[in-house]
């Protein structure tokens, strides 16, 4: 699933969280959510199957909270929260 | 990848444009050096001998990431480059934002060091790994942007970052800088130039890799604290809301902005309504980014609507810009800036020198020492906007005056005539952004700086900071007169904090905004320490990583010495800064003192273990287990280094 969003900062902290998430290292290629800077917002997509190296979000089971949120810019986290509540 | 290398990619990249090969060699027998600006100075020291000169094929170039580069740590995608500097012919180094550095360490490596010189345009290509060389005749010519583009289009690859120097790079203009990405650059220092004297056009990026942390639990706990402390500052709120043009007020209630040409520190109220933050950002800003993996997000993406300028759609123009295209050349009008800024931007030139250049043509016309005929039938007034642009576009394509004015304002006057050098503003050779008759540490810091001026290797900002938290800035400064920007007390412990504090930032990969020379509620010195010892697995205490920052600090201070000779005599502020007083507003009567700074360089001398000529003794050396670069400084103290 794919939004675009001018709120998000594009700091691409969700995509390091989440590759800590599945691999407790930090590697955006694995993550399940990826930011791409648009000429004049960011596009965020959230895989829910696995896309290439891109490991299918599993709603951060066994964490406290969803880390892509939880890293999230304070202006984005709800569009982004709801992202993941839609998957 | 081996638990030794926690943090790091482990290799370094050797590139020799002459003989087009690439080798990489192991880490090891840099990682004392920390990583980024220490690892690059010290590769700087080993492979540069003093008769170098910067446009030699000999001089080398160096790209560096540190230990905090692709990981969740705060503000982290901090890139350092290094070289003999064309400006100075001593220490060159700079520092920028962007993706690149983290890009760099997926695909496997910490530095890459350019040497040699290609025999046509080249650009260099690292791909998880694997690096090529490749033709570039088709990219000569274009703009940074264009660069960018064409580069991820040609590989489809949105994900590519890239280096890239515009036209000011490949004609050698001097103060020509190295873009990250589109609108973050490695400025200061001429850096773009070297690139160009090597046929070098880009450096683009791809890695699938990852950076692996000794201790991933202890490392997310001090990410968390970190981020925690952002939520904790006004500066941090005032900066995110209005990037850093949010210094305007302040500035202007201090006194430091440099009109004209520094002529006055202070700057016209309708000057002041022009750039009020709050107005600007209604009007221009369509939204506002950040760095890989930053918390703050202090970059503005703006849009020009109506005016000569419309149109304009661009990231950035911060208060440097404003200070050096608005007040400087007396042009009030935050429009101009951004399209100022969005030249430069794009033909790879720093925003300092260009504004620094043009800001002395306009102050030796108005005294009658150079005419129309020296600037090609201009008539260059101040506040004159098309003016500017166009000495902007002669200074990158070197036509006319452009020639002059591209070796740099020091060069330029030297040129131009005895009675033209007063007026030009520079530090060790190298153009001068940095107002100093209004704050004492900020001055300092600026004009001891090893790569001549610049205010991010040890300039306190604290000393204006209104917003600031005086009980915990006083708490880790342990200098009570830290908000007292006229007093001489102290301020040689206040530089001495940063220079450490920036040169830890620069070496590990974090941003200085990031940390405590922003706001004394940020993190500084312990939450660096935990997050590297949690990061590479090394216990390091507060005190080793501060003796690592001066180790760096010595060794710059020697290679100034070796291949520029920069001593005492280098190290003070501009003549008009000691001669004329401030003539109006906050701060008017002030100027700084001969004496009163001898007094405080003796200070800041002695403070290091330095002799009275601001070189480092051999017993401090020593402490820092530089005895070779004492060796060094003994056997070319009594040599001429003027090649």
């Amino acid at each position: 699933m794919i939004i675009t969003s001018n709120n998000c900062t594009g700091c691409r902290s969700c995509e390091l969280a989440c590759s800590f998430h599945h691999k407790k290292k930090f590697q955006p290629e694995t993550s399940s959510i990826k930011v791409v800077q648009k000429p004049k917002s960011r596009s965020i997509e959230v895989f829910d199957i696995p896309n290439g190296s891109n490991n299918r979000c599993d709603k951060c089971k066994g964490e406290v909270e969803v880390l892509c949120v939880k890293y999230c810019n304070p202006a984005m986290r709800d569009e982004l929260e709801r992202l993941i509540k839609e998957l | 990848m081996s638990a030794k290398y926690n943090g790091y990619a482990g290799k370094i990249l050797y590139v020799d444009l002459t003989t087009k090969t690439a080798t990489w060699k192991p880490m090891d027998g840099y990682m004392e050096w920390v990583g980024g600006l220490g690892v690059g100075i010290k590769i700087l020291y080993d492979e540069l001998k003093p008769w170098v000169t910067p446009y030699d094929p000999a001089n080398v170039l160096v790209f560096g990431t540190g230990p905090m580069n692709g990981t969740l740590a705060p503000a982290s995608g901090r890139l350092s480059a290094h070289s003999k500097s064309p400006m100075t012919f001593g220490i060159g180094s700079s520092n920028a934002g962007g993706f690149f550095a983290p890009e760099l360490k997926y695909a496997g490596f910490d530095h890459v060091v350019i040497k040699g010189k290609a025999d046509r345009p080249v650009y260099l290509w690292i791909n998880d790994g694997e690096v090529s060389i490749k033709d570039a005749s088709e990219l000569w010519g274009k703009t940074t942007w264009e660069t960018d583009d064409i580069i991820k289009s040609d590989f489809g690859d949105p994900g590519i970052q890239t280096l890239s120097i515009g036209a000011a790079g490949e004609n050698l203009v001097r103060g020509a800088c190295i873009m990250v990405n589109k609108n973050r650059a490695l400025g200061r220092c001429g850096l773009g130039a070297v690139m160009g004297s090597k046929n070098l056009k880009a450096i683009a990026v791809r890695g699938t890799g990852s950076v692996e942390v000794a201790d991933p639990d202890r490392f997310i706990a001090i990410v968390d604290k970190m981020r925690d402390s952002y939520q904790e500052s006004k500066v941090i709120d005032s900066f995110k809301a209005l990037t850093s043009i949010c210094a305007v007020p302040g500035k202007a209630a201090y006194g430091g902005m440099p009109y004209k040409n520094f002529q006055d520190m202070s700057i016209p109220k309708e000057m002041e309504e022009a750039f009020n933050p709050e107005i600007i950002m209604e009007r221009n800003r369509e939204s506002q980014t950040g760095c890989f993996a930053c918390p703050i997000a202090c970059s503005p993406h703006y849009y020009i609507k109506s005016g000569p300028y419309a149109g304009l759609r661009t990231e950035g123009t911060q208060f440097e810009s404003l200070a050096d295209f608005g007040c400087k050349l007396g042009i009030a009008d935050f429009d101009f800036c951004i399209k100022a800024t969005s030249y430069c931007n794009q033909h790879g030139i720093d925003v300092d020198p260009v504004a620094e250049a043009i800001a002395w043509v306009m102050e030796c016309y108005e005294k009658g020492l150079i005419s129309d005929t020296d600037v090609d039938g201009l008539k260059p007034v101040w506040g004159d906007a098309g003016v500017a642009l166009e000495l902007m576009r002669k200074i990158v394509f070197k036509e006319g005056i452009g020639n002059v004015l591209s070796e740099g304002v020091a060069r330029a006057a030297d040129l131009m005539g005895e009675n033209t050098k007063y007026y030009a503003m520079h530090i060790k050779g190298q153009d001068l952004y940095e107002p100093l008759r209004f704050s004492i540490g900020w001055s300092l810091g600026t004009c001891v700086s090893t790569r001549g001026g610049g205010h991010t290797t040890g300039a306190p900002v604290c000393e204006i900071n209104g917003k600031i938290d005086d009980e915990k800035a006083k708490q880790r400064l342990g200098v009570d007169t830290y908000n007292k920007p006229l007093s001489y007390e102290g301020k040689e412990k206040l530089v001495k904090y940063y220079e450490m504090l920036n040169r830890l930032n620069s070496s590990m990969g974090i941003c200085i905004y990031a940390t405590d020379w922003y706001d004394a509620v940020l993190p500084g010195f312990s939450e660096l320490t935990e997050l590297f010892c949690s990061a590479t697995g090394q216990e390091y205490s507060v005190a080793d990583l501060q003796e690592a920052a001066l180790r760096m600090l010595n060794l710059e201070k020697v290679f100034n010495y070796l291949h520029a000779g920069f001593d005492r005599k280098d190290d003070y502020p501009t003549q008009r800064s000691m001669e004329e007083e401030v003539p109006s507003g906050p701060v008017k009567g002030f100027k700084l003192d001969k004496g009163k700074w001898d007094e405080l360089l003796d200070k800041y001398y002695s403070m290091h273990g330095w002799n009275t000529s601001g070189l480092p003794t051999r017993s401090t050396l020593l402490s820092l287990g530089l005895e070779f670069a004492a060796d060094d400084l003994e056997k070319y103290s009594t040599q001429n280094r003027n090649y």
